[in-house]
């Protein structure tokens, strides 16, 4: 046998053994109690990034060092950093070791077809997320009392977009994504071009909680352009709090001679208009926008409170979707959303914060996703019911029939024979289980 | 050791291994300080509301201008968002955190005249009237001759003028002053009650009635403040 | 193994005792006299409607849980001389009879012993001054409960000075740590305190008008009281418009003489503002707004009134309002008024003519059917099934030990089984009956809150334990159901005391979908069960290894024991997995994505990845008897992670769980399968040691070396 195929054979039994399924579930187990504590610490979205949308993270156990403080013997104690596997690595090792393990190699068990479908239906899910995760865009959409829409804004991700001054419907709008300008704080700054623009735009002093002050305020706080400065404000642990702002240059195209400059803001009442050229342009931040292929309009409203509290009861959204001139009345409610197009539409909260039931300037936030695995749960989630089912009422029938076996002597003496057979040696009072086990199992690593 | 020997195994671990390549290729920072193209554009959609082009930074940033000074001829309260006419002849006394504007007049400061503000209805037109008529030493009116009283031009709006003469005891005060006379002015707006009352000597009022009229008509609200957003 | 047994029996049989104990009731309320409420008032009193957390719901319940938060139990001893007794007698008496007291009697409920204090050091800080007993001796203990003329004496001064003080305090603590969980359990207990006084003082002042009203001297003739210094509401009330406009001439003078002096309305002292012979009437005119008692005339309108909001309604002129308020006031004076030996009549009347307006309005529109369950409740209440479960758990348990403890094949043993085992048939049926009623009552399935997660997978987990014993017949599954359906039971009656709020309260939009509730919930929680079951079976396998190891006698059972364990896994596999998706499913549903990292979905992750790793290392042969008990230990703790700490964590969109006072217990609870699992642990490692020297000595009898299999043994 050439040591080619030695190695393949080693790397092939490795990837699809238990060993390395128990492996992944014990790491997947520490991660996902890792990154709930964290979320006391770094919020949500934060703890999202680090522990489960990477593939390697370094623990400093930050929430075990702030919260212990009443354990005296824990005081001051260095803490170890771990490096430790992500969620993304061990669900990617998860799928294939579930995809060669617990499908490919199961596939000749026949008798067993509920381990399979349950496999399969987790395969299922875990491409079902991968695809929401590299392809889902979320966000919402504030709806005021007969307000018409189109789109709909990301939570977190501030852009930059550069318009034409006086551009409309169908007119084009640059787009500097956020991933581009994030980092760029303090002096870090990046310049960017489009033969579109009689200039490049040069950003920097990025602040991902900025809330703009007069310059006179608090002289030498933060650069300064036209009188303004960003304040930079403590980074919230809810992400969607976050209000971006950024210093922009305007520069002279492949030179670094100024045009104009100005302060960025997230919340902003109007973009920065700088006229170069004889023409003016917008530069603003901006909430990510994304186009819905459908408009859609709040006719009505309502919300009511339990009696006498301030706990929501209901809340429910009349909204007429036009499409093509064409008007259809959907109502959208919580837990029962809007579904079109592969957009879903969510019920999701309503303000001012002071609003009372009847409310006629009370509005609407509607979530939205787009998500081309929307349905994928479902199925996976019925597959592995049905799945499971099946296994555990086989082994269940039998268990019974096993232990009736059991009751006599020579068969227990079968059954610890047949459980030699397997990897185990004969082991006392493992013969029950192992009798309901697939006989086969692999050898732990050898 | 039996090791797998079929076909499929040879061909699915090279596709698995090529399916991990694909998932592997994440995304990565560009570096800082190169020039980079703008390749991301968006069709603005038919809803979105238009950008507004020439805001300058206060409007952007949800400041307003400072606020200018009054224009001449025009004083203005500190604090509250009122100014009025600088009125020839009167001079201005110390304010309280009762009287927004505060002057005297006449040949030894014998008249007075002070513009104040309860928050409210307090207590209602009527009942403020009474209150001033019995200062005057006249007796309560009803309801109905409210419609006879004359007005002048408060904050732009008719507001019912009181104007009586005879002895007058301001509060706290123990005589009464004979021959005096009372023009008192008062408007009811719904978060805050407006007055202006001038008193002093019959004679010396009746020279400054005009002036009376002219103050109360030039009263304004300053909208802002300013500094805050 | 006998001798094991009998322990285990004996040890159970103790601790069954203990808790059927009756607690010693020390805080005898002493009074001259005392005259009980008629049975057929009480009848009357806790079925009439109350509105409270936006549902409507009897008056047992509503005055329940406002004892129950003060007091820390649902009832008050007392030591009186009842009409017709010689000698002072020791009774108890039941909530509702001592809302009874707040609202009609208020001087004897100010001498009730029902404020809990749990730690003195919480009065010394409040400057109330030690108490002292009849003889002058400091009486001080750590915990106590005590009456309010205890807390704030009858001086109406120190009253004052006491109440001020408790209110700044609790106050400041609020306000200079927003998270509850900074504040030190003296803090806790000051809080505690303040909303317990702040409640009773609204229950005393609800109905104080009924009582009369005071009048002082100096005023109007029109208004001077007839009799002892007060004047019936009514005849008040009548006078409501002269009293309002002699009240505005005062009040207007005042203001305009301060505008004239210069002094702002605001800082003229509020006393000053009302004339002197009017403030004695406040005294019993401070209408409390919390007792939400009459139902609403305006039929679009779903807000039941105070009787503080049907006299503000006076004011401004609501129409008929007037009247109302004049109907309900005299009702209530009536009963005020009344003999308590006569008390029923006026309280029936009373609660009738608010059914009657209740029902009255379900014909209007929209309908209003707001007394659907108001009976049932007060019948839930009244059977207190789950409560009685205990009791019968308890005496279940002694019919097990008595079967284990006796010969098995002796017929004493036989019927002391079937005892045990058709008996606990009858606590699962109440409990079954008590979630169906709950059901009812608020129309979803009974698991959306913790307390009743609680019930829910005692239950569930009594049952599965049945299901075990039906098939297997050694008692041990047997033994594990009783014991788990009485320390659950306790458990929840604790955890209903620690919370002290109705654990029938109203949901958050997202929770009111019946559909999810009755699918997602129940399968997660069926899973949360699986694990503690499976860890019960484990803890009871440590328990006769450790025997088996110091009697030296073989230990039968445990292979089944593993048998069921491994079982259970697979149960709560299916369950915790089906119900963690389900969970996605109806996130995707609400909150617009399947999965989002949130403690409580990862929560349930965790569990289900236990039971993978477990059932799979299982299966690669990673683990074997001990291995798989040992990682069902650890599983329970995941288990209690992911049932209440994650709503300790205080982040999340889940976590409308219950916060503070349970972090003790559940760390208690770590502790216990921790150090059951270390002890595992330990027999585990001296077992293989056992193991891998009688290998050796068959070897060496055998004269061969120690294979490869002996090896792998060593290894595994």
């Amino acid at each position: 046998m050439s040591s080619g195929r030695y190695f393949f054979n080693l790397g092939y039994r490795f990837i699809s053994s238990f060993g390395l399924a128990v492996a992944t579930f014990v790491l997947l187990l520490i991660i996902t109690y890792l990154g709930t504590v964290a979320q006391i610490e770094i919020g949500l979205l934060k703890a999202q990034q680090v522990y489960f949308e990477s593939w390697f993270f370094i623990e400093d156990f930050a929430y075990f060092k702030n919260n212990m403080e009443s354990l005296e013997w824990l005081q001051g104690k260095a803490y170890p950093k771990l490096l430790l596997p992500g969620g993304k690595l061990l669900l990617v090792v998860l799928f294939f070791n579930l995809l060669i393990g617990g499908i490919i190699r199961l596939r000749r068990k026949w008798h067993k077809p509920g381990l399979i479908i349950s496999h399969f239906s987790i395969v299922v899910l875990l491409v079902g997320s991968f695809v929401e995760y590299r392809k889902a865009d979320r966000g919402n959409l504030k709806l005021d009392p007969k307000q018409t829409a189109d789109y709909f804004t990301s939570y977190y991700d501030w852009d930059i977009e550069i318009t034409k001054a006086g551009a409309g419907p169908g007119d084009e709008a640059l787009v500097i994504p956020y991933e581009q300008i994030n980092y760029l704080e303090g002096d870090l700054s990046r310049t960017f071009r489009s033969d579109k623009l009689p200039f490049d735009v040069q950003v920097s002093n990025y602040v991902i909680n900025s809330q703009p002050n007069r310059a006179t305020a608090s002289p030498g706080a933060g650069p300064a352009a036209k009188g303004y400065y960003l304040e930079v404000g403590e980074e919230q642990k809810e992400a969607e709090m976050n209000v971006g702002g950024c210093k922009v240059s305007l520069l002279k195209p492949g030179t670094s001679e100024p045009l104009d400059e100005g302060i960025l803001w997230g919340l902003a009442n109007a973009p920065m208009t700088a006229e170069v050229g004889g023409q003016q342009f917008l530069v603003t931040m901006v909430r990510r926008i994304w186009p819905l292929p459908f408009a859609v309009r709040l006719d009505q409203f309502e919300f009511d409170l339990h009696p006498m509290t301030r706990m929501a009861r209901e809340y429910t959204s009349t909204i007429s979707q036009i499409e093509d001139g064409a008007e259809k009345t959907v109502i959208i409610t919580m837990n029962e959303p809007m579904r079109d197009e592969g957009y879903v539409l969510y019920q999701s909260g309503y303000g001012p914060d002071n609003a009372q039931p009847g409310d006629p300037n009370a509005y609407t936030v509607l979530a939205v996703a787009d998500n081309p695995a929307d349905y994928i749960p479902m199925i996976s989630c019925i597959m592995v019911g049905i799945g499971l089912l099946i296994h555990f009422a086989q082994m269940m029938v039998q268990s019974i029939g096993g232990r009736a076996r059991n009751e006599s002597p020579a068969a227990a003496a079968a059954a610890a024979t047949k459980s030699a057979a397997g990897s185990s040696p004969p082991m006392p009072g493992a013969a029950a289980p192992s009798a309901t086990l697939p006989t086969d199992a692999p050898d732990p690593a050898p | 050791m039996n090791l797998p020997q079929s076909n499929w195994r040879t061909s699915a671990f090279p596709l698995t291994l090529a399916c991990a390549a694909l998932l592997g290729t994440g995304c990565s920072r560009d570096p800082v300080g190169d020039v980079v193209e703008i390749t991301k554009t968006r069709t603005i959609t038919q809803y979105e509301p238009a950008r507004a082009a020439g805001a300058t930074d206060d409007e952007r940033f949800g400041f307003s201008r400072p606020v200018p000074p009054p224009p001449p001829g025009m004083a203005q309260h500190a604090a509250a968002p009122f100014r009025w006419k600088v009125i020839d002849g009167w001079t201005a006394q110390e304010g309280s955190q009762m009287r927004v504007a505060n002057f005297s007049f006449g040949p030894n400061g014998e008249g007075e005249c002070y513009l104040s503000l309860l928050p409210g209805s307090a207590g209602g037109v009527l009942a403020n009237l009474n209150r001033w008529r019995a200062q005057m030493g006249q007796e309560p009116m009803a309801e109905e001759d409210l419609a006879s009283l004359g007005t002048t031009k408060l904050l732009g709006a008719d507001a019912p003028m009181l104007d009586v003469t005879g002895p007058f005891k301001g509060m706290g005060e123990t005589e009464a002053k004979p021959d005096y006379r009372m023009l008192g002015a008062l408007l009811g707006a719904p978060e805050f009650t407006l007055f202006v009352k001038m008193t002093g000597p019959a004679n010396i009022v009746a020279e400054n009635e005009e002036k009376f009229r002219e103050f109360c008509a030039s009263v304004e609200i300053t909208s802002s403040r300013g500094g805050g957003q | 193994m006998k001798m094991i047994r009998q322990l285990i029996a004996c040890t159970c049989a103790a601790a069954a005792l203990a808790i059927s104990l009756p607690a010693g009731a020390t805080d005898f309320t002493k009074l001259a006299t005392y005259e009980p409420w008629p049975e057929a008032t009480v009848e009357a009193f806790r079925s009439i409607p109350v509105q409270e957390g936006g549902r409507i719901k009897p008056m047992d319940a509503w005055a329940q849980f406002k004892l129950l938060s003060m007091n820390a139990k649902r009832s008050l001893w007392i030591e009186a001389k009842r009409p017709g007794d010689d000698e002072p007698t020791k009774f108890k008496i039941g909530y509702n009879e001592w809302a009874l007291d707040c609202f009609f009697r208020p001087d004897i409920a100010k001498q009730q012993k029902i404020f809990d204090v749990k730690d003195y050091d919480a009065l010394t800080r409040l400057g109330i001054e030690l108490l002292k007993d009849e003889n002058g001796q400091t009486l001080k203990k750590k915990r106590d409960r005590y009456s309010y003329h205890e807390l704030f004496t009858t001086d109406r001064e120190i009253e004052n000075v006491r109440l001020n003080e408790l209110e700044t305090q609790a106050e400041r603590i609020r306000t200079e740590k927003s998270d509850q969980a900074d504040w030190t359990s003296i803090e806790h207990v000051i809080i505690g305190l303040h909303e317990g006084v702040t409640i009773f003082d609204h229950m005393v002042r609800s109905f104080a008008f009924a009582r009369g009203i005071k009048v002082g001297p100096g005023a109007p003739e029109w208004l001077a009281p007839a009799e002892g210094g007060t004047v019936r509401f009514q005849e008040f009330f009548g006078k409501t418009q002269q009293i309002a406009a002699w009240v505005d001439e005062y009040q207007q003078a005042k203001m305009a003489e301060s505008m004239e002096k210069g002094i702002l309305p605001k800082d003229i002292p509020s006393e000053e503002m009302i004339p002197e012979p009017i403030r004695a009437s406040f005294d019993r005119l401070q209408f409390s707004p919390m007792l939400l008692l009459f139902p609403p005339t305006d039929p679009k309108l779903d807000e039941w009134e105070s009787f503080a909001a049907l006299a503000r309604n006076v004011d401004r002129n609501t129409e008929g309002g007037s009247d109302r308020l004049m109907k309900y006031a005299g009702l209530i004076e009536d009963i005020a008024r009344a003999p308590v030996a006569e008390s029923a009549a006026p309280v029936e009347a009373l609660r009738d003519a608010i059914v009657a307006k209740a029902e009255e309005r379900t014909h209007q529109t929209p309908p209003h059917n707001e007394l659907r369950t108001v009976n049932l409740e007060v019948a839930y209440y009244k059977a207190d099934l789950f409560y009685r479960s205990i009791n019968i758990f308890v005496i279940l348990i002694l019919a097990w030990a008595v079967a284990v403890l006796t010969r098995r094949d002796s017929k004493v043993s036989k019927i002391a089984t079937r005892i045990a085992f058709w008996g606990t048939l009858v606590p699962v049926a109440m409990m079954i009956t008590g979630m169906t009623m709950r059901s009812i009552i608020l129309a979803r399935p009974p698991v959306a809150t913790l307390y009743e997660t609680l019930i829910f997978i005692t239950t569930a987990s009594v049952i599965v334990l049945l299901v075990i014993e039906a098939f297997d017949r050694q008692r041990i599954a047997l033994g594990g159901a009783v014991f788990l359906g009485c320390i659950g039971l306790l458990l929840s009656g604790a955890f209903e005391v620690t919370k002290s709020e109705d654990t029938m309260g109203t949901l958050q939009a997202v929770l009111m979908t019946n559909f999810w509730l009755a699918t997602h919930v129940p399968s997660v929680l069926l899973g949360y069960a699986a694990g503690i079951v499976a860890a019960l079976i484990s803890a009871i396998y440590v328990a006769f290894k450790l025997f088996g190891r110091f009697s030296g006698q073989p230990t039968r059972f445990t292979r089944d024991l593993t048998k069921f364990a491994y079982g259970v896994i697979c149960f709560g596999l299916l369950f915790s997995l089906v119900g963690t998706v389900l969970g996605g499913l109806w996130a995707n549903d609400s909150w617009g994505r399947f999965w989002g990292w949130d403690p409580k979905e990862n929560g349930a992750l965790m569990i289900v990845l236990c039971f993978l790793a477990i059932l799979h290392a299982r299966l690669g042969g990673y683990i074997k008897e001990w291995g798989l008990h040992l990682s069902s230990l650890l599983t329970a703790n995941v288990v209690l992670f992911s049932w209440f700490h994650v709503n300790l964590l205080g982040v999340g969109l889940h976590s409308y769980g219950f916060t503070s006072g349970l972090k003790v217990a559940l760390f208690i609870s770590y502790g216990v399968f921790l150090a059951i699992f270390l002890v595992g642990a330990v027999l585990a490692f001296l077992d293989r040691i056992d193991r891998r020297r009688a290998k050796e000595l068959r070897n060496a009898e055998k004269g061969a070396d120690p294979g490869p299999g002996g090896k792998r043994l060593a290894n595994a």
